[in-house]
Formats: structure tokens, C-alpha cells, sequence
């Protein structure tokens, strides 16, 4: 929207002052859309403006109490950073009048006051700051446990937010525990949720609240949340897994504190734990789990089958196993706990972590388990190399790499039938370099397949390069080359495209010519000398092929 | 990877269908999620652009509709519009564009709201 005549904010500040009841709301929106046109006007409000925002927030109009909100808390805020000679304002009084506007009937005025950056930085100040004092801390946390249940959604998220960052805070500052818990529980069924991904602006309100009572635990009686079990068991069914995941802990933490007794939500765990999604519950269901499974005998096999999965293929999710896994050593609790016995490759896992439970820092169970159970770990790799080559998982997946890989240095028969899954796909940039990385370190084992994963590939010139550097490889396996896989090669050598994949074709091309195979034109002769003399190699510093007397024989340039 | 993000409330018309309108919205490669709020249909995802000409397709079910995103880079900048009869080819009704700076969300949708009424996303 172009610029009006009056874009300055003096002009409009006095235009407000002068102005008919029913203009003003034009007027103090045409404010709020020239500080977002220019946001370097924040930084310099005409004083006039400071005074009249406190004016505007006793308007008639809702339109103009929002925007005198909005003024309001910004000076308050902000008016320190701002205006060198703080002393031509009081801070506080600011403050204080942008957050009674929290109460205002209107929901637009309510929402401008719970802008989430602006009233969150109201109350780490007012909270931490013991020289300042707007307004009584009692009264700040009151009133915004008041507000996480404002009638309107959009108020509600960005309360959510204030108590997402300072919770546990605003809990200690409570006049009246029983209540702001009994509130906070009340929230559990607001099912507004929170829109946000890396900066998280808004909360939702349920989420905000139990990160609230298991982070601001001690700051209340944990007993007042005996009657509440239930409704907080009822979280792990949550649709957010943030959501789930403080509920499980909260759980936790009331259950070893002795107020609540883990019979009481044992069923909600049982069915929670039939989620068999990596972290679906968060790092403290496990021991939440265990507990049930310690205590009812009928609990044991679903928790074992939930923990279980944390090592077999159910889990294709990426994993840095590290930082003592805690699914793994509830599994081992469990196992060495109850009488009954369980799957042998269980077993050997529940021996391993019970005399280290960093043992799977670094190490996928997989791995561990390879020595001892070679059947059982070839088979969740093939289900999971299977799922890779159908493009059902990819980079960021536990199967992608370094598993075939570790599986195979401790013992090379696990890894069985692996290396025909992933010849049948290596058009996929991530199946092709889980086996690039296999034929590396174990050619013995790998590098037989790779001719026949090329005899029906379709593969376009140019050829990237890590095609060729495994067909380089397993030159030695090859019988025969595929015309077009030879022409595609030859293609590639004279590429415009990148330097890598010219030096790599031409290795390729060279090292099956040396094997016996003719797959080299006549004139490309010159090559293999420079091959063989190492002028390619990928360690020294690589000649490029354009750039030598053989391109120009080979008729390249 | 950017730290973009976008938001787009879609307010139902009278026999729209919350479930058409989110099934548009939310097939797209950067949608995080959405859900009915009242009458109105929030969508949220990692990106500038919101799925806005996807929902074209749907526009039968919508009345009003703003769109608000956080850009990162070059000191990031927030971008927002409004389309008051929202169909198949409109262009908005309103728009505003706030750089430097992407956290302005919330005041852009504080303006829609006290310009228009309609519901925040954030």
C-alpha cells in the first residue's frame, strides 16, 4: 500500500489527538502499518507519541487500544535501548498499562497485548529484576495463568509462548499454587496447538503447561497433582510428540517422588507404548515403561515389545546412539528383572549393557549383536536395505551407510543377501552410496555385485562420479560392459560438466580395459599410459583429462 | 537449511469443508501442519511461500484469506497478504512488507486482525 500523505508518525500522533471518534481506528491502524512498512521507526517514536499511547490504551475503540497496546509495551520494553535519556520516560508505567491490557474485552486488544516477544520480555524483566517493578509479580503470574484459558485461540498461543519460556517462573510467582496448577491442569483439553517450527513464536497451551509442572517442580507441591494422574497419563496419547514427551515426564518425575503410584497410569503406558516410533514418547517413557512392567506381570510383553523395537529394523530413524541409551537400558532392567525369558538376541543385548551401559555409544546394537546372532541381524538388514532401495528412506535414515558397513567388520556372514538388495537400485543416490562405502571396506564381500547392478541400469551421460569410482572398484568382477555403459563412459570423459567426473570416467574406462575388457576407442590410447603413471589419482592432485595432449588425440578438444 | 516459515489462515465460507481445505494445504513438500480453529483453517510450514495457489484449487470453500512469512536471509524480512474474496484469480486486497527483520509475524497479523477481523495463526 503506497505511503499516505501522513506516513510520519508525529503527524499521525496529532491527526489522533484532533480526530472524530469514529476516524481514530483508521488513523491508529494507518500507525501500525507505517512502523511495519519501516522498521527503523521503531526505533525513533516522535515523545509526543510516548504519552499518547497511554491514552490510546483508554480509547473507546478497540482498534485504538490495540494499537496503543502495541505502543505502549514497546516503550516500556524497549524505551531503555531506545531513547538514550531513559529518564523522560518511566519505564514502568508503560508496562504496567500494556499489560492491563491483557484484560480488555476485546479479544484484537488482548491479542496485541500477548505479543509473545514483547510480554515475554515484561516478565523476565519484571520476574528477575528486583528494581524493577511494574507490577507485582503475584499479580503478573495470576493474571497470565488467568489467560491460558482466554476464550480466543489466538491469545491462548501466545500466553502459551510466555509460559513455554518462563513457567516454571511464573509458577514460583504464583500468589496461590492449588489454583495455578489446578489451572494448568485444565488446559491438557485445549486442543488449539502451537504453529511453529524453529523459532516457536506461539505454544500451545497443554504443551506450555506440563512443560510448566515438570520444569517448575518444587516450585508447588507435587501432591496437588495426585487426583490428576489420569489426565496427565492421557497425554501420552497426545497428538503432539512434544506434547507426549512432557508428559511422560512429568509422569517420571511424579511417580519417583512418590505422588502418584504408577498402578494408577499403568494402563495408559501400555497402551502409549503399542507407538512404536523412534522417541515417539520422549527419553523418560522408557523408565516410565519399566516400572510398569516391574510391577504387573500382564505389562511385560507389550513393554518389551515396545522397547524392543528400539534396536530392530522397526527403528529406521537416523541414531547417533549415544549418551546411554535409554531404551536399552530398560531393556536390560527388564530382561535380567523378570523371570520369564526372552529372545536370545535380547538377552545378549541385556548382558552388554548391564556390565556397560555406554556400550552402545557409537555402536549400532546391530553391530554388537553380529558376532552372537548372525541370522537374527541379517535379517532386520535386509528388511531395512530393502526399505532403502524402495525409497522409503534416505539420508537421514539409520540404514543409510555406515550400518552394512559396521555389521560387516564384526562379522562379515550378517551382512548376507545385503549387497544383492542394494545392486538392484543403484540409480538412487543413497542406496549407490551405501554401496560405494561398502566395496570400500569390504570388496570381498560386495563387489561382486556390482556388474550385474549395472547390466539393466539406465543411466545418463554424463555419469556422476561415484558410478564410476565403483565400477572402477570391482573392474576386476566384470565379464562384460554394457555398450551403452561404455559409451556413456566415453561421454562422460568429455563433459563440460565437472572435472571430477571426467577424471573418474576415465578411470573407470581404463581399469576395465586393463581387465581385459575393450571398452576403450583406439584413439583414447594415450590415457592409459597417464593412468597408469597415476596422473588421475584422487589422493595426488589430479590431472584433468581435457587438459591433456591425449584429449587432443582422442579428439576431446 | 533457510530458517523460513510461513502461516495462511483461511477462513471457511459458510459450507466449506475444513477437510478440503486442509488436504490442499497440507500436500506440499514444506507443510508442517494446520488444523481447524473455529471457522477458520490455519496451515504453517518451513518455507516463504505459502501452498496460497494450491488452495486456489479449493477456493470454493474459503472466504477470506491471509498469508504471513518469515524470510531469513539479508537480515530476513516478513511479507504478508490479504485477500478479502479469495478464488481462483484475485489478487489481495492488502499486503505489507517489513525488512529488515522476520520475527514481525505477530504484528502483521495483529493488523489484519484489527483492519479486518480475521484470526491469527500466531
Amino acid at each position: 500500500m503506497p505511503p499516505s500523505d501522513a506516513d510520519d508518525l508525529a503527524d499521525l500522533g496529532r491527526r489522533l489527538d484532533g480526530a472524530d471518534p469514529d476516524e481514530r481506528a483508521a488513523i491508529a491502524i494507518q500507525v501500525q502499518e507505517v512502523l511495519l512498512d519501516d522498521i527503523n521507526k521503531w526505533g525513533n517514536f516522535p515523545p509526543a507519541l510516548f504519552t499518547q499511547s497511554l491514552a490510546m490504551l483508554d480509547d473507546d475503540d478497540p482498534t485504538v487500544r490495540s494499537v496503543g497496546a502495541i505502543l505502549a509495551g514497546h516503550v516500556g520494553v524497549y524505551g531503555g535501548e531506545y531513547y538514550a535519556d531513559e529518564n523522560i520516560i518511566d519505564r514502568t508505567e508503560f508496562v504496567a498499562a500494556a499489560f492491563e491490557a491483557l484484560d480488555d474485552e476485546f479479544p484484537v486488544v488482548r491479542q496485541a497485548a500477548a505479543n509473545a516477544r514483547r510480554l515475554g520480555d515484561i516478565v523476565d524483566e519484571a520476574l528477575d529484576d528486583t528494581e524493577f517493578r511494574p507490577l507485582p509479580s503475584e499479580h503478573i503470574a495470576a493474571t497470565l495463568v488467568e489467560r491460558l484459558h482466554d476464550p480466543d485461540p489466538a491469545v491462548r498461543r501466545r500466553i502459551g509462548k510466555v509460559f513455554f519460556a518462563h513457567g516454571a517462573a511464573l509458577l514460583g510467582a504464583h500468589p496461590d499454587p492449588e489454583t495455578a496448577v489446578e489451572t494448568l491442569v485444565e488446559t491438557f483439553g485445549d486442543p488449539v496447538n502451537g504453529y511453529c517450527t524453529y523459532t516457536r513464536p506461539v505454544a500451545s497451551t497443554r504443551h506450555a503447561a506440563l512443560m510448566t509442572l515438570e520444569q517448575g517442580f518444587g516450585e508447588y507441591d507435587g501432591s496437588l497433582l495426585a487426583d490428576h494422574a489420569g489426565a496427565i497419563a492421557e497425554r501420552l496419547h497426545d497428538e503432539r510428540r512434544r506434547v507426549r514427551t512432557w508428559a511422560a515426564g512429568l509422569l517420571d518425575t511424579l511417580v519417583s517422588a512418590g505422588d502418584i503410584d504408577i498402578e494408577d497410569i499403568a494402563d495408559d503406558i501400555v497402551t502409549a507404548a503399542q507407538r512404536t516410533d523412534a522417541r515417539a514418547l520422549g527419553w523418560q517413557f522408557p523408565r516410565l515403561a519399566l516400572r510398569v512392567a516391574l510391577v504387573r506381570q500382564d505389562a511385560i510383553a507389550p513393554i518389551y515389545a515396545h522397547l524392543q523395537t528400539r534396536f530392530t529394523v522397526a527403528n529406521t530413524s537416523t541414531d547417533r546412539w549415544r549418551n546411554e541409551d535409554p531404551d536399552l537400558i530398560a531393556l536390560s532392567r527388564l530382561v535380567r528383572a523378570s523371570d520369564r525369558s526372552f529372545d536370545p538376541p535380547a538377552e545378549t543385548l541385556a548382558g552388554v549393557i548391564a556390565r556397560d551401559t555406554k556400550a552402545t555409544d557409537g555402536n549400532d546394537p546391530l553391530a554388537l549383536l553380529a558376532p552372537d546372532h548372525p541370522e537374527f541381524v541379517a535379517y532386520q538388514l535386509r528388511q531395512g536395505y530393502r526399505l532403502l532401495v524402495e525409497g522409503e528412506l534416505d539420508y537421514s535414515s539409520r540404514f543409510y551407510r555406515n550400518l552394512v558397513v559396521n555389521v560387516a567388520d564384526r562379522n562379515p556372514a550378517t551382512i548376507e543377501g545385503v549387497p544383492e538388495i542394494l545392486a538392484e537400485n543403484l540409480s538412487r543416490n543413497d542406496v549407490r552410496k551405501t554401496m560405494t562405502a561398502l566395496v570400500e571396506a569390504h570388496p570381498e564381500l560386495a563387489a561382486h555385485v556390482v556388474p550385474g547392478a549395472y547390466a539393466h541400469a539406465e543411466l545418463e551421460s554424463p555419469l556422476r562420479f561415484q558410478h564410476s569410482q565403483l565400477i572402477e572398484e570391482t573392474a576386476e568382477h566384470w565379464e562384460t560392459v554394457p555398450d551403452d555403459l561404455a559409451e556413456t563412459l566415453v561421454e562422460t570423459v568429455g563433459t563440460d560438466r565437472s572435472e571430477k567426473y571426467r577424471c573418474f570416467a576415465i578411470r573407470a574406462l581404463v581399469a576395465l580395459q586393463e581387465e581385459g575388457l575393450s571398452v576403450l576407442p583406439e584413439r583414447f590410447d594415450p590415457f592409459v599410459d597417464l593412468y597408469n603413471q597415476g596422473a588421475f589419482d584422487d589422493d595426488g592432485d589430479p590431472v584433468d583429462p581435457l587438459e591433456t595432449d591425449a584429449a587432443e588425440a582422442a579428439g576431446l578438444r | 537449511m533457510a530458517e523460513h516459515q510461513y502461516w495462511i489462515v483461511a477462513e471457511l465460507a459458510g459450507d466449506g469443508d475444513p477437510e478440503v481445505v486442509l488436504e490442499a494445504g497440507l500436500d506440499s513438500e514444506w507443510a508442517r501442519g494446520g488444523q481447524q480453529v473455529d471457522d477458520s483453517v490455519v496451515l504453517f510450514g518451513e518455507y516463504h511461500a505459502g501452498p496460497v495457489s494450491d488452495l486456489r484449487a479449493v477456493s470454493d470453500h474459503i472466504d477470506r484469506l491471509v498469508w504471513v512469512a518469515s524470510q531469513e536471509g539479508g537480515g530476513g524480512g516478513t511479507s504478508s497478504e490479504y485477500y478479502e474474496d479469495f478464488d481462483e484469480s484475485t489478487e489481495p486486497t492488502d499486503g505489507l512488507r517489513s525488512t529488515p527483520g522476520r520475527w514481525w509475524y505477530g504484528e502483521h497479523f495483529d493488523y489484519y486482525r484489527m483492519r479486518y477481523g480475521i484470526h491469527a495463526a500466531v
